[in-house]
């Protein structure tokens, strides 16, 4: 199939286009240059000085797995309030608004123009399930994180500082489990909680059972990452989440691995959802908002890239391998909650929360996600997520979106909010606002760059053909003083254009089809594999309830896989 | 009051002494089932009978008319409140009657199937027959009789929805039994049960009150942490998370008045340390509960 989009105004930062009228030529799924193209074949659609940019990317979102079906089954009741019909031969049903069933999650991300979502949790042993579920979600393209953190096998090597053999271990669990990333969720924590402790554990606590501390595990999983030249970085969710005061951990977390940068051409630790490990203050009473230091941090140091973690006003359910502090949580929410226990792998809590305006800590959460998005300088290091379903469904991103463009938007839920918060938040101050092409920058080009996908997040000859087009005229239209345009047009995208077929047209799906899921194949020599591979077999026999062949997940039994080999020990 | 205006109470209008009555009747035995939550005062005040024929229901999974399914005669009021609905025959695949209805009344001869009432604002529903589940779930007000029997979950809240949001406010009659789980997740208004009750009444309760004239399956009042059940027959047991608080004689339950003597027990310690709840327990038909009396007079010297 061949499509041209004309009169388009482009935004596509990796390539240097910023806000240029120009034609974009498709052509069996790749960008390609206009000659190419069979003008009487081809489709043609006219943008009329439309936005174009590529297809959005989100790196941190829970799209799949284990505890999002727990999520599902725990909450009928957020299934009550949306749901998308059948149209035969066209879309499947679904329903749900915060946990919402896989063709829903696929349907909604591509109507707002979104085309690729990474899972970022995904305890290895479970996933099976996990890909079972991606593979279910339609259009967009996918990949999943596997936890690492307390996986008993890494654990072992990471007390012996064995830091070769980790580096194979964590190469082979990525490549039988068809992960992406090295996930680590509150380092450690789910070894304590195991021993009914870790609530609150920190990054220099020991942990218990155990001669190691959480922040060797993440200096020693930092050391393997880089080590085997794996495309994105460590995907870090900082120790004492969701405590009062716990920036200062999310700081040393930062400065735990600030040695091992050695001018790598990214960042190499990512912090994810840093809303909730920037709180200042001592207790909720006195909360206080840690986005300033966190972002000078940011700002004079190039090792590390944040996402949001944005809080979203309304229903959420919050979901984490973090299971001491779901266990927190619940009771300060006292709604329901799920636990879960991954053997010898990682747990995992399940929360439903409901943020309100009028809560005070609420509102400062809302602030800080915020400030760190206007006072981290760099587009290219800071990405706006709603860390979905934790802080908000991600079919809020347009709003979240229209904050960073508007000041104006952003002045507008300040005025509603709970007064405290807004005397102590340091927002009402900022200034900055997004343009669109910075929107480009975060919400597509950088977050393709630090997941190492060369193919998506551009508009270049030779990119997927993942197009969005969105109904607003970025020439003519000043963002800051029209957010409500921003928020309609990035609901439902004019057309969105996954991987060369249109899916997404005047905001209605119209095409159901599949996405690819991406993995790592990272290369290790045959003999250290051998070695350590010998040393984790019999292991694996005394403390798995499977066996080591039915660990393995198979390429055949993912729906379109593709493997990328990468980098290799040394 | 406030700015917005919501909590502005209304007078609730004396009901007219002559309604004006549309008849459905079945134009067929329905097999699958009937989503008739159009059919209600509200959306048939002021129409002519042909813009009612073409009010759509699903029957199944396929849209219709409610011409094709019903035949329809009689006229409606100007206004929902002087608006009478009758249908007759057999509708226990019908459901959701009455749905979010604030005005007027429907008259309901036969069995008929779930949700009956459900979110119900106002008016008035009888149903001379029995009714399926969730009769009058997530009530906001209004009244609701049933000569006959009820199903589970009467007045309650959805399933996973958080204790409290459940029936809020309006009276519910059965003159029948009623099926598990009456009043869950309740908050407030009255339910009255003349028969006997399934287990669970009154679980997850916040507010409100139960009133059962007959016995009970068992565990009333589990996890309830407001409200008053009252069992005016036999209960099985007391769940351990009660504790026994007083002797009373009598108890007013919406719009009747329960005789006992009745046990007072508190609770459910383990949905609120405060115990909140009370459950009531008739003496007469619950001789096997004799000895909390033995805890009544042991507290009572205690604390004298």
């Amino acid at each position: 199939m061949q499509i041209l989009i004309r009169n388009g105004v482009v935004y596509d930062p990796l390539n240097n286009v910023k806000g240029e009228r120009m034609d974009i030529a498709i052509k069996d799924g790749k960008i390609v240059s206009d000659e190419e193209l069979d003008l009487k074949k081809a489709k043609v659609i006219d943008a009329e000085g439309r936005l174009v940019m590529a297809g959005g990317i989100d790196l941190h979102s829970h799209i799949a797995g284990p505890k999002v079906n727990a999520g599902r089954v725990m909450r009928p009741e957020d299934h009550y309030k949306a749901f998308m019909k059948l149209i035969p031969g066209v879309r499947r049903s679904g329903t749900g608004k915060t946990t919402p069933t896989a063709n829903v999650i696929g349907y909604k991300y591509a109507r707002m123009g979104w085309t690729t979502v990474f899972e970022p949790a995904t305890p290895p042993l479970e996933t099976r399930h996990t890909h079972e579920e991606l593979d279910d979600i339609p259009v967009i393209d996918k990949g999943c994180f596997p936890l690492f953190d307390s996986n008993l096998l890494v654990l072992d090597y990471v007390e012996r500082r064995d830091y070769e053999k980790l580096a194979a271990l964590v190469a082979w669990i990525m490549e039988v489990t068809k992960g992406w990333a090295v996930k680590l969720v509150d380092p450690g924590v789910a070894e304590a909680w195991a021993w009914g402790r870790g609530v609150g554990l920190s990054l220099e606590d020991l942990i218990p059972g155990r001669n190691t501390t959480p922040r060797e595990i993440v200096r020693a999983l930092c050391r393997a990452n880089e080590a085997l030249k794996l495309p994105h970085p460590i995907h870090v969710h900082c120790n004492r989440l969701g405590f009062p005061g716990n920036y200062e951990v999310t700081i040393k977390t930062m400065d735990a691995v600030s040695d091992l940068y050695t001018g790598q051409g990214r960042p190499i630790i990512h912090i994810t959802h840093v809303q909730f490990t920037g709180y200042a203050g001592t207790t909720w009473a006195n909360l206080d908002t840690g986005a300033d230091d966190i972002a000078n941090y940011v700002n004079a140091h190039k090792h590390v890239s944040l996402d949001l973690g944005q809080v979203m006003f309304g229903d959420a359910t919050t979901m984490t391998a973090d299971a001491p502090f779901e266990f927190v949580l619940y009771h300060l929410a006292r709604t329901k909650w799920t636990g879960g226990e991954v053997e010898g792998e990682a747990a995992s809590g399940i929360v439903p929360y409901r943020y309100k305006r009028s809560n005070y800590v609420n509102s400062i959460q809302w602030c800080i996600g915020l400030e760190v998005a206007l006072l981290v300088k760099d587009p290219w290091r800071v990405f706006p997520t709603t860390d979905h379903p934790n802080a908000g469904p991600f079919t809020r991103y347009p709003q979240l979106l229209a904050w960073l463009m508007s000041r104006k938007a952003r002045e507008e839920v300040l005025s509603k909010m709970n007064r405290r918060a807004v005397k102590k938040a340091i927002l009402p101050t900022i200034d900055r606002e997004y343009d669109f092409y910075e929107i480009a920058v975060c919400t597509r080009a950088a977050q393709a760059k630090i997941l190492g996908l060369p193919n998506k997040g551009h508009l270049g000859v030779g990119a997927d053909a993942d197009v969005a087009i969105y109904d607003v005229k970025p020439l003519e239209l000043d963002p800051s003083r029209q957010p409500e345009a921003v928020v309609k047009a990035f609901k439902r995208a004019y057309y969105t254009i996954k991987g060369g077929e249109v899916v997404v047209k005047g905001g209605e799906v119209v095409k159901h089809v599949y996405g690819s899921t991406f993995y790592l194949k990272p290369k290790v020599e045959r003999d250290l594999l051998k070695t350590m591979m010998g040393e984790v077999e019999p292991k694996f026999k005394s403390w798995y309830s499977v066996s080591l062949s039915n660990y393995v997940i198979e390429e055949r039994e993912l729906r379109s896989p593709v493997g990328v080999p990468v980098g290799g020990v040394r | 009051m406030s700015s917005k205006g919501k909590k502005e109470v209304k007078a609730a209008a004396p009901p007219p002494q002559e309604y004006s009555e549309v008849r459905l009747r079945p134009k067929f035995a329905f097999t699958v089932p009937v989503e008739a939550e159009k059919v209600k005062p509200d959306l048939f005040a002021g129409k002519t009978l042909d813009q009612i024929a073409k009010i759509s229901v699903y029957e199944g999974n396929t849209k219709r008319a409610l011409s094709d399914l019903f035949n329809i005669e009689g006229s409606p009021g100007s206004q929902a409140a002087d608006t009478l609905i009758s249908l007759e025959g057999d509708l226990s695949k019908v459901r959701r009657v009455g749905e979010g209805m604030t005005a007027g009344k429907i008259v309901i001869k036969g069995d008929v199937g779930h949700y009956v009432g459900f979110a119900m604002k106002g008016g008035v529903i009888e149903v001379r027959g029995n009714a399926g589940l969730w009769l009058g779930g997530k009530m906001r007000g209004g009244e609701i009789m049933v000569l006959g029997s009820a199903g589970d979950c009467v007045g309650g809240s959805l399933r996973g929805e958080a204790p409290g949001k459940g029936m809020k406010k309006g009276t519910i009659v059965i003159h029948g039994d009623a099926g598990a789980e009456v009043g869950r997740g309740m908050g407030g208004g009255s339910i009255l049960v003349y028969g006997n009750v399934g287990p669970l009444p009154g679980v997850d309760m916040r507010g409100g009150a139960i009133g059962v004239k007959g016995g009970c399956e068992g565990k009333p009042g589990a996890r309830m942490a407001g409200g008053r059940v009252v069992i005016g027959g036999r209960v099985p047991s007391v769940l351990p998370s009660f504790y026994i608080d007083e002797v009373r004689e009598s108890i007013k339950v919406g719009p009747e008045k329960l005789v006992g003597p009745f046990y007072v027990f508190v609770g459910d310690v383990l949905a609120d340390v405060k115990c909140g709840g009370r459950l009531l327990v008739s003496i007469p038909h619950n001789p096997h509960l004799k000895r909390f009396e033995a805890y009544l007079e042991a507290f009572s010297d205690a604390w004298a």
